[in-house]
């Protein structure tokens, strides 16, 4: 009961001075469950419509990129050359007729997909992201997450909080340790 | 044939339930033919209406098993579920093969079989009794007999190319589906609505040229009947009342063969192409 407790407590002190926190992009650390998902939750529901959640799980459909990644909103590629950034690195992941399925893409392909469909039309919102690089090696993570706190303006985010329990590190990013 | 991989999976209850079914249809079919010669025989009211009510019990005893055999195929068709690996085949095998396997493939070759039988029990009879109709029909049936193999191999055919389209598009759909909680917080339900409405559309046409064939069965044996009969009078024949009964029952049984077959090939092409 009292170990509950000082869970709860400690989760919502971490909430107040994440809220609190000037910084607009916000980093959660700390090791599997230390409750970095059921902080993000709770932030969630403090921000109260303005924030939106996505956990962990990326689901890749059969389809092309730009199908995976818009899911029927209204930006063409065409329009947005900042899309094709996104996989500067990968030739045949920039053409955006390129038929996804579950063979043919890696998990750390997928779950860039995965971030980018679920920040790319943010209309101002608080964004909250749970382990968004966790397939990733730490090499691309760290291009990954420079390419998109480069281009927040662009993505309409107000807020980026993400969880992470890897030891990436950017200037950019205020960290909030959670153990 | 698909099915006949499927029997050895079936409990030792099915089958009598299955083979008991099978048995009284064709009992049915030979107090049929002593209903006929009754009819012909002029025998009293009371008599033919102890026959009828005899063949009312009989159906009613071969419903009640072919449905008992149905339920019991489809619970050992549930028991497969377990020798399939893959997870989205067990829960789509548990869900709706398993149904239309028992209820659609196995019950229809069981009537397919039954009905077979009951003709073979009711040509006989008019084999040995009505000779001089076996002439009659013999030159339309030579005509009608190919022409009808040729539209059921369209319809086989069809039916293939409509199983095949399903799946694709089944297949298609469920690799989108799991995304909808996603389209939900970004708010692009219409997305997948969308989707589901648009790439149905090969597999809307071919499956409406499937069913076409299928429903174009019945009017099709109706008219090959019609002509049959005009043929029979144009030669001055009279009909005695015991064959136009037997005449009766023949066509139901052909119609149950034939309205049968189109939906069990359809269901062991789906079988075949599911891979399960």
């Amino acid at each position: 009961m009292n170990m509950n407790n000082d869970f709860e407590l400690k989760i919502n002190k971490l909430a107040k001075d994440i809220i609190n926190s000037d910084s607009r992009i916000i980093g959660i650390r700390g090791v599997s469950g230390s409750g970095k998902s059921t902080l993000l939750r709770n932030l969630e529901g403090i921000y109260c419509g303005e924030a939106i959640y996505f956990d962990s799980s990326i689901i890749i459909f059969e389809g092309s990129i730009e199908e995976n990644i818009l899911m029927g909103r209204k930006i063409s590629f065409e329009l947005n050359p900042l899309l094709k950034e996104i996989f500067f690195y990968e030739a045949r992941l920039q053409d955006k007729n390129f038929y996804l399925d579950r063979g043919n893409i890696s998990t750390g392909q997928s779950q860039r997909i995965g971030i980018i469909r679920d920040i790319v039309d943010s209309i101002n919102r608080v964004i909250l992201i749970d382990e968004p690089t966790s397939a990733l090696d730490y090499k691309t993570s760290t291009e990954f997450f420079n390419f998109i706190f480069t281009n927040l303006d662009k993505f309409c985010i107000k807020k980026l909080i993400f969880t992470s329990h890897s030891s990436f590190q950017d200037k950019r990013v205020h960290f909030f340790d959670i153990s | 044939m698909y099915t006949i991989n499927l029997l050895k999976y079936l409990s030792k209850q099915t089958i009598y339930l299955g083979v008991v079914s099978i048995f009284l249809s064709v009992i049915a079919a030979f107090i049929d033919i002593y209903f006929a010669i009754s009819l012909n025989n002029n025998e009293t009211i009371s008599i033919l209406l102890y026959i009828g009510v005899l063949r009312f019990l009989l159906g009613l005893l071969f419903i009640w098993f072919f449905i008992k055999f149905s339920m019991n195929s489809e619970i050992n068709m549930k028991e497969l579920t377990l020798n399939i690996d893959d997870n989205e085949k067990r829960i789509n095998f548990f869900n709706n093969y398993s149904i239309s396997i028992a209820h659609i493939l196995l019950t229809g070759w069981v009537r397919i079989f039954s009905e077979t039988l009951v003709l073979l029990v009711l040509s006989s009879i008019i084999f040995i009794k009505y000779l001089e109709v076996i002439k009659l029909i013999i030159m339309p049936a030579l005509i009608t007999i190919p022409l009808l193999a040729l539209y059921f191999f369209a319809l086989k055919n069809s039916r293939k190319l409509a199983t095949k389209e399903q799946l694709n598009y089944i297949n298609h759909i469920l690799t989108i589906l799991p995304i909808i909680e996603r389209a939900r917080i970004i708010g692009t339900v219409h997305f997948i609505r969308d989707k589901i409405i648009n790439t149905a559309k090969i597999y809307k046409i071919a499956y409406a040229r499937s069913i076409f064939f299928a429903l174009s069965t019945k009017p099709i044996i109706e008219i090959l009947v019609l002509i049959a009969i005009i043929y029979f009078y144009s030669n001055k024949n009279t009909i005695e009342p015991g064959l136009i009964y037997i005449g009766y029952r023949v066509l139901g049984s052909i119609y149950s063969v034939f309205n049968n077959l189109p939906i069990v090939f359809h269901y062991e092409q789906q079988l075949k192409q599911s891979g399960l």
